[in-house]
């Protein structure tokens, strides 16, 4: 096999990493300021795909505009979730929290059911991304580039976002020190509404940018969510660079994994994240616990 | 002891229960079984499992795949899906069990979905989609009311076993590393080892309920181990009140109720349980047994209150 | 005899040098106290002992048995107990439930299933026998969750005693306590813990409570050993006299 070919299935691999990385990074971010894990974050990123055909009615005129209006949905919506739902529970044991994120999960499937049906919906590939690139000789689909461009787009935004801006930084202070934000007259439960908001949007708008190639389909909440789990274990829960470097890890292992073994390839994940548990367990860019536990 | 009393109550009443309240009642118990095997974890050991149906499967795969492929009798396979469960409880709670109690509860998720997939996959082994059927259990066994006197027993020694165990040091083990690990730990009671048999424990039991249910339903397919079959152990226990011994007993009853009469005028039934558990969660935490003991006191409160007490 | 001894322990934090070459000896019998300021590594050093921690480098041993790296309940079974500073407790629990389950674990019997705690009279027994040394057995049937923040810390101190350790650690027993309960608290180790041979290693800020129980004291600052000696020889030292500018010494 020729160069072209790998190069080929590493560039597959970055792409499904690239709608990774937006549906983990929400998850790895809420928990990581707000302890929360949300066990419906599949479920919008199974929205923002439903989302996506139904604003655009499943015209390929609607593209762009359409993926913008997912962000800003998924934005709004993750916040109203959180300002009704998880406010009223923050005070309770966490598993109660964890409980109510997967009333959710059932709740969000079902009614994606009711008013899409069961049937598959699919987007149709925009002009703009229709004809292959070649690649070393090989033919390669260009949508796979603007998957991979737009992960990285968000990146690099995201990076800035935290690193760069005053918000910003109370984000990345709530994931170390939620009392001491407080105490700096931080408008805490504001901030929360922001975090999970922006966290459901990427993971709507991954969800979205999926759907020309994959079609969407009411199941897909728990399979994503499982996926999201297991780049955020690997990667380390509460770090964005985790959720970066897990997407990628676990992309490249599907699209090499198909050509091994290609009717045991789901269970490779699984395997790279028993790995980790077992030697890593709080992540590859996780922190360990201060005291052994 | 009450408990005594419930059970000889349930199995006077066999005999006069029509086969569908028969076929009814054993499902009720079976869930319940099922039920308070997750509760032992939720409420003994503070784990919140997602993953229970993946032994609720293995205990029914294994006596379906027993009895159909290998030709075992029927009740020589209970050992033996007892022994798979309790087996796979213990891999994926070695797993599971590493870390912080989000982890777990994560973890248990992602690897029933794994073996949802196997089994649904494995078409040479399991059949996959197409199940296993024609699983009748033989001679006496096959009728509603011997067969809801296996549920019975079955379902009392389980209880009886529960019973004992919140009474015991391993009982008290558990719910001291709930209440404080390091706390536990330091008075060397091992974290790990004492959860994870309480997984395995939790595990086996969920097993017999998936055997049982099995040989009720005359077939196994791959969604006994889908995720919703997880949810139905964890809204019974909180629809029933996880803080009370029989509450997820209770729970399964109440849950089986509503989804006969739920099912037959929706197809949403999912949508149904979320919002349930999304109430009970927000309004109700103590469950239906909380509500019914509240209830209960309430005539003597206001008694009280309105004599100046 | 040694009963502990530590051996050049080193502890960092994400690039923070917790502890840097310490070393103690703790004689059997004797009442040892390590003193410092706070950040000086006290609690590190204890948790590295205890097991919720395992070294950098360093070794740890308890009786001649090298326990470096054991793993926290181990280490309690061996008869080292510890009494928190932070006391949280079984909420859970009635008092004698709590320290009856406190002496199942240390005797390493959790793993019954079948037997109920409460048949378990030699255990009972001596759940009653610790909880009436700190002066709560007449709460006995109480539930933890009832209990006044000063009695919790007694309570903890019973859950530690039950063990009939050889080693008793407490994690600045006086912390929290009113000036009576403190002067109830010295007493009473200074009594009970001398009647029962129990040989104790304690941190503690309080300068008067450590001056009137400790044989010697060892002193820590900024991850390392100051000073260390009798209570007279540090309270002459120079070194530690600068180092704690009117504090401790």
């Amino acid at each position: 096999m020729d160069l072209g070919f790998y190069l080929l299935q590493f560039l597959t691999g970055l792409a499904y990493a690239s709608t990774l990385f937006l549906l983990s990074v929400g998850l790895s971010l809420i928990f990581g300021a707000m302890g929360i894990v949300n066990f419906a974050h599949g479920s919008f990123y199974m929205l923002g795909a439903y989302l996506f055909y139904a604003f655009t009615r499943g015209q390929v005129e609607g593209f762009w505009g359409g993926l913008l209006s997912v962000l800003a949905a998924g934005f709004v919506i993750g916040a109203l979730v959180e300002r009704l739902l998880i406010r009223p529970i923050y005070a309770r044991p966490e598993e109660y929290q964890i409980l109510l994120t997967y009333a959710l999960l059932l709740i969000l499937e079902d009614a994606v059911r009711f008013f899409f049906g069961a049937a598959y919906r699919s987007f149709p590939m925009p002009e703009a991304f229709s004809s292959p690139l070649f690649v070393l000789g090989s033919p390669f689909p260009s949508y796979y580039l603007f998957l991979i461009g737009l992960a990285a787009l968000f990146a690099l935004l995201l990076w800035g976002f935290l690193y760069r801006t005053r918000l910003g930084v109370w984000i990345r202070a709530a994931t170390q020190d939620r009392e001491m934000l407080e105490a700096l007259g931080v408008n805490v439960p504001l901030l929360y509404t922001a975090i999970f908001g922006l966290g459901i949007a990427l993971a709507a708008l991954g969800g979205a940018a999926l759907l020309p190639l994959q079609a969407a389909t009411p199941g897909m909440a728990v399979d994503a969510v499982i996926s999201a789990f297991i780049v955020v274990v690997i990667g380390g829960l509460g770090s964005v660079w985790g959720a970066l470097l897990g997407a990628g890890l676990i992309g490249l292992l599907q699209a090499f994994g198909i050509l091994l073994l290609p009717e045991w390839a789901m269970v490779f994940p699984f395997g790279l994240m028993a790995l980790v548990l077992l030697l890593r367990p709080w992540g590859l860019l996780g922190r360990p616990p201060a005291v052994r536990t | 002891m009450r408990l005594a009393l419930l059970l000889a109550a349930l199995a006077l009443l066999g005999p006069f229960m029509s086969k569908y309240g028969l076929k009814l009642a054993s499902e009720a118990l079976i869930l319940g079984l099922y039920a308070m095997a997750f509760n032992l974890l939720f409420r003994q050991a503070g784990l919140l499992s997602f993953g229970q149906a993946a032994f609720f499967g293995l205990g029914a795969y294994a006596m379906a795949l027993l009895t159909q492929k290998a030709g075992w009798p029927f009740l020589a396979t209970l050992p033996a899906s007892l022994l798979v469960s309790a087996l796979g409880a213990l891999i994926i709670g070695f797993f599971s069990i590493r870390l912080t109690r989000i982890y777990f509860t994560m973890l248990t998720l992602a690897f029933a979905q794994l073996l949802y997939a196997i089994a649904h996959k494995w078409y040479a082994f399991t059949g996959g989609d197409n199940g296993i059927t024609d699983l009748r259990p033989p001679g006496l066994l096959g009728e509603s009311l011997p067969f809801y006197y296996l549920v019975l027993l079955a379902f009392a020694l389980a209880v009886i076993f529960l019973a004992a165990l919140e009474g015991s040091p391993f009982g008290y083990a558990l719910r001291a590393l709930r209440d404080n690990r390091a706390r536990a730990e330091a008075v060397g009671v091992d974290g790990f080892r004492h959860l994870l048999l309480a997984f395995v424990i939790s595990g086996g039991l969920s097993g017999l309920a998936g055997f049982l249910q099995g040989a009720l339903q005359r077939s196994v397919f791959p969604d006994y181990l889908f995720w919703t079959r997880s949810a139905e152990a964890i809204l019974s226990t909180i629809l029933g009140g996880s803080g009370f011994f029989l509450g997820p007993a209770v729970g399964a009853s109440a849950f089986l109720l509503l989804r006969v009469v739920v099912q037959a005028k929706t197809e949403y039934w999912p949508f149904f349980l979320g919002v349930l558990l999304l109430l009970m969660v927000l309004f109700f935490p103590r469950g239906l047994t909380g509500l019914a003991l509240r209830l209960i006191k309430w005539p003597t409160e206001v008694r009280r209150g309105a004599s100046g007490g | 005899m040694a009963l502990l001894v530590a051996e050049n322990i080193c502890r960092s934090f994400q690039g923070f040098m917790a502890l840097a070459g310490v070393s103690l000896r703790v004689e059997e019998g004797s009442f040892h106290a390590l003193v410092g300021p706070n950040g000086a590594g006290k609690t590190t050093l204890f948790n590295v002992i205890t097991g919720r921690l395992a070294p950098d480098r360093g070794r740890v041993f308890f009786q001649g048995q090298e326990i470096t790296g054991w793993p926290t309940p181990r280490v309690a079974r061996l008869g080292l107990a510890v009494s928190f500073q932070r006391a949280q407790p079984f909420v859970s629990m009635t008092l004698l439930e709590a320290v009856a389950l406190a002496r199942v674990g240390y005797q390493g019997k959790t793993f019954q299933l079948f037997t109920p705690l409460r048949h378990l009279a030699e255990v009972l027994e001596e759940a009653r026998w610790a909880l009436s040394k700190v002066g709560l057995d007449g709460a006995a049937q109480r539930r933890v969750s009832e209990l006044p923040l000063g009695d919790l810390k007694r309570l903890d101190v019973a859950m530690a005693l039950v063990a009939r350790p050889k080693l008793l650690l407490l994690d600045e027993p006086l912390a929290g306590l009113s000036r009576a309960e403190r002067r109830q608290m010295v007493e009473f180790i200074r009594g009970l813990l001398r009647q029962e041979g129990v040989t104790l290693l304690f941190t503690e800020h309080d300068t008067e409570a450590v001056l009137a129980l400790a044989d010697r004291i060892t002193v820590l600052h900024q991850g390392q050993v100051l000073a260390e000696g009798t209570p007279e020889e540090i309270r002459q030292n120079a070194e530690v006299r600068k180092a704690f500018l009117g504090g401790a010494a």
